[in-house]
């Protein structure tokens, strides 16, 4: 049920956990944990609908390469950024959490199969359709992968009744976080204000911070600093290893074999490198994504290629005149970025309206995730021609060397990932295995903030099942109480 | 950089292709031909026009 923010128990032992943020993360985790029969209180810094003055929360700065505006790249009210996401989604791939040959940063501290027990849930709760299994394609070094592509699952509304009904979970609007309090390694109480400048105090057993990719960090460098350090002693990797999913129109492609990547029977499809080729070209993983042309822009094409290939003139004219099918493609990419120290959350000298820093993003594509694109790309271009399946066009700015990437178009998937990485010690990252504050025994952190290596695969499928993974450690943690 | 403030700015946000451009990337991508030369086969080595993946019997 909402509760107005006065009502707000400052009561000792009001809740067994206080959930701050309710985005994707955030309403998962409150929903499940309410189901369940635990006290939860859910407190949520924007209203229920897009605010002005919640939003503007989210301007901050851009330092390094072209990126979406801050204040565009997310939205700040219940619902979080599910209110304009696009609900494409795929687990990331078991290699995605070890240490990769081109960069052994990318290891995490916990397998794919820690998440795995948690994909059909967590599919259900966003309303995905559970999508065929990835095939290899022979001989090509890569693998055709599949996304859930159904309509984009608003959560504030599927869960609304909940919301509004549940006798357990205490939903408050306008409840932003202000301070964390600690003592001996608990973190005993959250401030909150909301926007007439009232505070209020929350105590519970167990706390979880779910206010996204960059908030999470903002907010955690912020309470840190508050708190003399006292929060995360060790704290050198707060806001750091940050990453995104570059995104870019990467080419066009010619395809006299379409049956060969399934491109007979469908308009789009998705292939993606397998793990020796990620290995064999010293790349991180890659997403790339095939748009079958009209047969107009493929007529174009093929004109385009017949004038730097004149030999393949006279093939494609017999074909045509056989009726034989062939499509033209544009390709997209979607690339895992190189998680690196330097791409970081810091704060900005500047205020909100509440008083907290504004975020500074500081963001560089590496000389590796240059290279993860465009090998990716000759990787295919390499089969389709060496297997006469077709033939490759890189765009202009992948084909000339130094690669320049594009200051335009797409860039990123508004993906933030990173910030408060998951590791084995303290010294590597901010959260444990269990999503857990090194040095706090009852703070957890929850989205893809906890991400030591982003994959290519969109974000938001693996942090809820991060995310119930969560819950269950914390079921655990309140039965051993009781 | 300036921004629509409005709602419908930041929904639309979700459907445009992208937004804004800032700075251009300073670093560089190895040759090619230098970062895989270990791992193909010269008959394999690419031939590139204009962007195309050619053979060189394509020409
Ligand atoms: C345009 C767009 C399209 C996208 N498309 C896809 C897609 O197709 N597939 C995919 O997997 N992902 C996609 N994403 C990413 C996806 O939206 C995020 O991964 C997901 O919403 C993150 O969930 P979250 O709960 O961690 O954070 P959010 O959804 O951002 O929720 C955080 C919540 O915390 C609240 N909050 C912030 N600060 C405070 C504070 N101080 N105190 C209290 N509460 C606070 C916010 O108001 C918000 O409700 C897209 C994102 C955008 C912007």
């Amino acid at each position: 049920m909402y509760i107005d923010f006065e009502q707000i128990s400052e009561d000792s032992d009001a809740f067994d956990v206080c959930i701050i943020g309710a985005g994707a993360a955030g309403i998962s985790m409150a929903v499940t944990l309410s189901e369940r029969g635990h006290r939860v209180l859910l407190c949520e810094g924007g209203d229920a609908d897009y605010s002005e003055r919640s939003q503007e929360c989210y301007r901050g700065d851009v330092v390094g390469d072209p990126y979406i505006p801050l204040y565009g790249a997310r939205l700040r009210y219940l619902g979080g950024s599910t209110n304009h996401w696009g609900g494409v989604c795929r687990p990331l791939d078991g290699y995605d959490f070890r240490a990769k040959a081109a960069a052994s940063e990318t290891a995490w501290p916990i397998e794919r199969g820690a998440l795995s027990p948690y994909y059909r849930t967590a599919a259900k709760l966003l309303d995905l359709e559970v999508p065929p299994a990835d095939q290899t394609v022979p001989g090509a070094g890569l693998k055709r992968i599949y996304f859930s592509l159904g309509n984009p699952t608003r959560l504030k509304d599927k869960y609304a009744e909940t919301l509004r009904e549940s006798t357990t979970l205490e939903c408050c609007l306008t409840a932003n976080l202000m301070a964390l309090e600690t003592q001996n390694g608990t973190v005993i109480s959250a401030t909150f204000q909301n926007y007439q400048g009232d505070y209020r105090s929350v105590r519970a057993r167990y706390f979880v911070l779910a206010c996204g990719g960059i908030e999470n960090s903002r907010l955690l460098l912020w309470c840190n600093q508050q708190s003399q350090r006292q929060l995360i002693p060790q704290h050198a990797t707060l806001g750091r290893y940050w990453m995104e999913h570059p995104h870019a129109t990467v080419g066009k492609a010619l395809l006299f074999e379409p049956a060969a990547l399934g491109m007979d029977d469908e308009y789009n499809i998705f292939l993606s490198p397998i793990a020796d080729a990620l290995e064999s070209r010293q790349i991180l993983n890659c997403g790339l994504r095939l748009h079958r042309m009209n047969a107009e822009a493929t007529q174009e094409l093929i004109e385009e290629l017949v004038e730097q290939a004149p030999a393949l003139a006279g093939r494609l004219r017999v074909w045509q005149a056989q009726g034989k099918v062939i499509h033209g493609a544009v390709l997209r990419a979607a690339w895992e970025q190189e998680p690196r120290f330097e791409n970081r959350i810091e704060l900005s000298q500047e205020l909100d309206k509440l008083g907290v820093p504004r975020s500074r993003l500081v963001w560089q594509q590496s000389e590796l995730d240059r290279r993860t694109i465009r090998e990716s790309m000759l990787l295919l271009g390499e089969y389709l021609r060496d297997n006469e399946v077709g033939r490759l066009q890189l765009a202009d700015w992948l084909a000339d060397t130094p690669v320049q990437l594009p200051t335009d178009g797409e860039l990123a998937g508004r993906h933030h990932m990173g910030g408060t990485r998951m590791s084995v010690t303290p010294e590597e990252g901010i959260v444990d295995r269990d999503c857990r504050l090194f040095a706090q025994e009852n703070f957890y952190v929850a989205g893809s903030s906890v991400f030591a290596s982003a994959g290519h695969a969109n974000p938001t499928l693996t942090l809820v099942q991060l995310a119930l993974r969560l819950c269950d450690h914390l079921e655990t943690k309140l039965a051993s109480i009781i | 950089m300036s921004m629509d403030p409005t709602r419908r700015g930041l929904l639309r946000a979700a459907t445009l292709a992208g937004i804004g451009a800032m700075v251009l990337p300073g670093t560089a991508l190895l040759p090619v031909v230098q970062a895989s030369a270990t791992q193909r086969s010269p008959a394999s080595a690419p031939v590139m026009v204009k962007g195309w993946l050619l053979k060189a019997g394509d020409r």
